[in-house]
């Protein structure tokens, strides 16, 4: 599903909204242990990352990050932007840095909100 | 230092001639193909390119690299591209251009099948078509229960509000006729299918959208949602517009605490 290359993600449901809509195609950078040695850059606090979760990928703000955990001593908290209807780390707990697939760049559309995203 | 940069930008130009002239030369031919003289152009160019930027490096005023780095990697671009052998002009065989010209005359939409045959607008679209299929675009989830959007207050409200007003024209319908009567069957079968929907509504919402950290700013959400889906039962049941009416306070009271779990 991802690998260790620039890929491009299509969002679907709203918990990113109103940063991320339903149909906005990303451009993303490949990070966690798919990360290109020189791209592998942990995520900022604020940035938007790809994480998967129980088998399918999330995206998500990370809120904070690192958060010790008893699993792992490096884990990302990871929140959506519309916290009204979003499934996040407030339910299922901090994200393992090894879960982490990618890093947003930029959106490439549709036309009209091409750009980056903050 | 200087004649030497002058000699090269003079190769350097020379080589984009080449490249440029080349593309006017074969600008007619049907078949567009790299002439010898644009690969070496193009080669010209990147050596004479990087030796230039070697020069720039030695000096003391500040590179820029960007430039120099998009630079050449259109040229390397432009060779692979050129380097691909079908695609430089080979000597022509007889029989070669009318094969070439069948295969391409209808250049719409077409897809060549054999790209040795047909040189023309195939290469480019085949190019973009394995990019757009290497770099299809994976779901990624913003994840919550169901398609979010749906979780809308204004549906129950509109119930309620149909509710009321069917309450209203029952109690107008003086049943003369059959086609009174009529009308006022499908007035009550409005009125307990929306009452009924009432119910519908805000119980999805009571269930699927609020979430136990809600209940800190609708502290009497439970107890709201109770009196509500009661209200709207005895609505379903009588026609009674004092009830009517407080089904549409309840509901748009509703509404609020719905927007104050967001705020």
């Amino acid at each position: 599903m991802t690998a260790r290359r620039i890929w491009r993600a299509v969002v679907a449901e709203r918990s990113m909204a109103p940063t991320l809509e339903p149909g906005d195609t990303l451009l993303v950078a490949p990070a966690g242990p798919y990360g290109l040695p020189w791209l592998r850059g942990t995520p900022r606090i604020g940035s938007i990352v790809i994480a998967e979760r129980e088998g399918r990928l999330d995206v998500k703000r990370v809120a904070a990050w690192p958060v010790d955990t008893l699993q792992t001593p490096d884990a990302l908290w990871l929140l959506g932007d519309n916290t009204a209807a979003s499934n996040d780390s407030r339910q299922g707990g901090p994200v393992p840095l090894s879960a982490l697939r990618g890093i947003l760049l930029f959106r490439t559309g549709p036309s009209g909100r091409r750009g980056r995203v903050r | 230092m200087d004649a030497a940069q002058l000699a090269l930008v003079f190769i350097h130009l020379l080589g984009m001639a080449a490249v440029v002239g080349g593309y006017f030369a074969g600008i007619r031919s049907v078949p567009k193909r790299l002439s010898a003289g644009m690969v070496h152009g193009t080669l010209l160019q990147l050596l004479s390119g990087v030796l230039l930027l070697g020069l720039a490096e030695m000096g003391t005023e500040p590179v820029n690299h960007a430039k120099f780095g998009i630079k050449i990697a259109i040229t390397v671009v432009l060779l692979l591209i050129s380097s691909a052998p079908h695609l430089v002009a080979a000597p022509t065989r007889s029989g070669d251009s009318i094969r070439h010209l069948s295969c391409c005359r209808h250049l719409g939409a077409h897809e060549c099948r054999d790209r040795r045959i047909c040189k023309v607008g195939g290469n480019m679209r085949n190019i973009i078509k394995t990019l757009r299929a290497e770099f299809a675009p994976v779901t990624v989830h913003a994840h919550c229960d169901i398609p979010c959007g749906i979780y809308d207050p204004a549906g129950a409200v509109t119930a309620a509000k149909t509710v009321a007003r069917m309450v209203e024209l029952i109690g107008q319908i003086d049943v003369t006729d059959h086609a009174s009567r009529n009308k006022l069957v499908r007035c009550i079968t409005a009125k307990e299918e929306h009452a009924e929907l009432v119910k519908h509504e805000v119980q999805v919402i009571w269930s699927d959208y609020f979430k136990p950290e809600h209940l800190a700013k609708v502290p009497d959400l439970h107890d709201q949602v109770w009196k509500l889906l009661k209200l709207a039962s005895k609505n379903k049941q009588n026609v009674d517009p004092a009830a009517a009416v407080e089904l549409v306070a309840a509901t748009e009271a509703f509404a609020k605490s719905f927007a104050a779990s967001k705020a």
